[in-house]
């Protein structure tokens, strides 16, 4: 069943998604194409003429229009996922998806899944964004330099450091979406002002973890920390109270829709 | 023949306001049975539970013996009083949907039923007039062999003539293994296709009684009896 | 033909004389096969238990006899319709009584009046 619920979620977000991307990867093409004409007008500075001046201007003014649009990649990720679970699990659409012969765990697996999979999809090709704007423009040599200056100074174990680094990224883009699918479960409780339950849930939870991530670290030392396992210790702390905070999530997300659902 | 839908002691608090009270009652197979009470009385809230939609306060419903789940999720057919399909979606895509997740869905028939009011399948629901996406709603619901059917107001906001052309799509596709319960307020035009009736005033049940009882014992039609009943 | 129900009587007994004088009309011929309870119940728009249980009754009365596998079908006993015919007819005429006492015309002041009204539709083909 879990294959049939992922696939009617994707179709219902690949229509925000797609249109999204594919204007992204334009912008992107454009961008490169502007970022190479912008490098030959600069390389050829001395005879500055009043349009590649202008043609200057445009190509930076379009590039800083490309990092909002970047920007606004990371937001309506979310806003898209939130949008999408608030419509079909709580809204009006949830009269079909409660009707469905499935299990609420299985709902809620299938829409973290995809918010998973469309946060590592945007990831992807906002990181092959740049790759493309700077080929052509530095070796190999270069990225490796910069890349052994950084574990130099921060004098990190690398193997370790890159495992933590990616279990947290995944842990954080499984922690994101199930954080906003508690809260608007959450926000399901009231009988009115759903949304703006939703919202106070977030913001509790969000103080909550503050005040949590504040005594633990004031608890274990900060210096400590720091100075025993330069930047592991901490890793190793973020891991652990993301994997609670995100199974806790995802149960309470559950527990709420399945046992307390009051659809409107 | 064991019992399609079972409620004991269900009832249902939204806050201050008691939607339901302690209501018991059981709908054997073969049954078609009119939920019938005025705004307010409760009829929505409890097809609502049955289907899982709302969660009772206290009491337990059963759909074939088992309590609310996937399984009894598959047995239920239900018709909802709101337009709930998502607008962007094709006819064709709701149907490929709704023969994905439930095993007892007919595509056949369910295309047979568009032709023959002559909707397209690849029109968008958003492009469709609320009364046509009704009667897709309808379509769905019932191109299923379920064992219960439950139908919000089925003919609450269409004219006559679409009145009869409904019922009749109900009469003559529903699985007659299982039973249907209607919630309506307009009694005189479904009674005559009611073998029971439950009467719903203020989340109580008033009056459960089989139609050909109420009219001789009474003298009088189930309309008529509702009148008096619910006389203001 | 259009079903219609009064409001004041069950519905089972209605669709039994409604069924009745479809036969003894001859709208279902002697012999003929009936069309399925389930399209019965959906032309009359009534409940198929309804019809069921009108069927049945009629099945008692032997105007139909089902087949086991091939369904029911109205009986070949003209005579049993017959009676029938003449049992409904004067069902009618004994209601036709009771209304006119109720207006105060005495049975023969009836027959007379109906004696009138024959000779003067006669005379107005005429």
């Amino acid at each position: 069943m879990l294959g049939k619920v992922l696939k009617k979620d994707f179709n219902s977000t690949a229509r925000f998604f797609l249109p999204l991307m594919g204007g992204y990867i334009i912008a992107a093409v454009v961008g490169k194409i502007l970022f190479e004409i912008l490098l030959s007008i600069m390389d050829s500075s001395g005879h500055t003429s009043a349009v590649s001046e202008g043609m200057a201007v445009f190509s930076f003014i379009y590039l800083v229009i490309c990092m909002i649009y970047l920007v606004a990649c990371y937001l309506m990720t979310s806003v898209f996922v939130v949008y999408d679970f608030y419509k079909t699990m709580v809204g009006r659409h949830g009269y079909l998806t409660h009707t469905l012969p499935v299990k609420t765990s299985t709902l809620v697996w299938s829409k973290t899944l995809i918010a998973v999979m469309w946060q590592v999809v945007v990831n992807v090709i906002i990181s092959l964004s740049f790759l493309l704007i700077f080929t052509g423009h530095f070796s190999m040599e270069d990225v490796r330099g910069v890349f052994r200056f950084f574990v130099r100074s921060l004098d990190i174990n690398l193997t370790t450091h890159t495992i933590y680094t990616v279990i947290n990224m995944i842990m954080e883009s499984f922690h994101r979406p199930l954080l906003f699918f508690a809260c608007i479960a959450i926000g399901q409780q009231w009988k009115e002002h759903r949304i703006i339950g939703a919202i106070l849930a977030y913001m509790g939870i969000s103080i909550a973890s503050q005040i949590i991530n504040t005594i633990a670290i004031v608890a274990t030392g900060f210096g400590q920390l720091l100075d025993d396992y330069p930047v592991n210790g901490y890793l190793i702390y973020t891991f652990i109270f993301g994997l609670v905070t995100t199974v806790g999530f995802f149960l309470i997300t559950d527990y709420l829709l399945s046992k307390k659902l009051n659809l409107e | 023949m064991n019992t399609i839908l079972e409620y004991s002691h269900v009832s249902k608090q939204f806050n201050s306001l008691c939607a339901l009270s302690d209501v018991s009652f059981t709908v054997e197979p073969g049954h078609i049975v009119g939920l019938l009470g005025p705004n307010g009385s409760g009829k929505t809230t409890l097809l609502k539970i049955a289907c899982g939609l709302l969660c009772p306060t206290a009491g337990d419903v059963s759909v074939c013996g088992k309590p609310t789940g996937p399984d009894s999720k598959l047995r239920i057919s239900y018709l909802p009083d709101k337009d709930y399909l998502s607008e962007w979606m094709k006819v064709s895509q709701i149907i490929d949907l709704f023969n994905d997740f439930y095993s007892n869905f007919d595509r056949n028939k369910a295309y047979e039923m568009l032709n023959r009011l002559n909707i397209s399948p690849k029109q968008k629901l958003k492009t469709l007039s609320k009364g046509t996406r009704e009667k897709v709603q309808l379509i769905l619901v019932m191109s299923r062999a379920a064992d219960l059917y439950l139908l919000d107001e089925p003919i609450g906001g269409v004219d006559p003539a679409a009145r009869d052309y409904i019922l009749r799509t109900i009469l003559t596709n529903y699985n007659d293994q299982g039973s249907i319960l209607i919630s309506t307020h307009l009694i005189s035009d479904v009674e005559q296709v009611l073998d029971q009736v439950i009467f719903l005033k203020n989340g109580l049940i008033a009056l459960q009684s089989s139609v050909d009882d109420i009219r001789a014992n009474y003298q009088k039609s189930v309309d008529e009896l509702f009148r008096e009943v619910f006389q203001c | 033909m259009t079903w219609h129900f009064d409001n004041d009587r069950p519905i089972y007994t209605q669709i039994l004389e409604q069924i009745s004088f479809l036969i003894i009309s001859g709208q279902y011929p002697p012999g003929s096969k009936l069309p399925s309870v389930r399209d019965l119940a959906s032309e009359a728009s009534v409940n198929p238990n309804t019809m069921q249980r009108a069927l049945t009754e009629l099945e008692r009365s032997r105007l139909i006899y089902s087949q086991r596998t091939s369904g029911r079908f109205v009986t070949e006993d003209q005579e049993l319709i017959r009676q029938m015919k003449e049992h409904i007819g004067k069902e009618k005429i004994l209601s036709l009584f009771r209304d006119m006492e109720q207006l105060g015309y005495h049975p023969d002041q009836t027959i007379s009046l109906i004696n009138k009204i024959i000779t003067f539709k006669n005379g107005g083909e005429a």
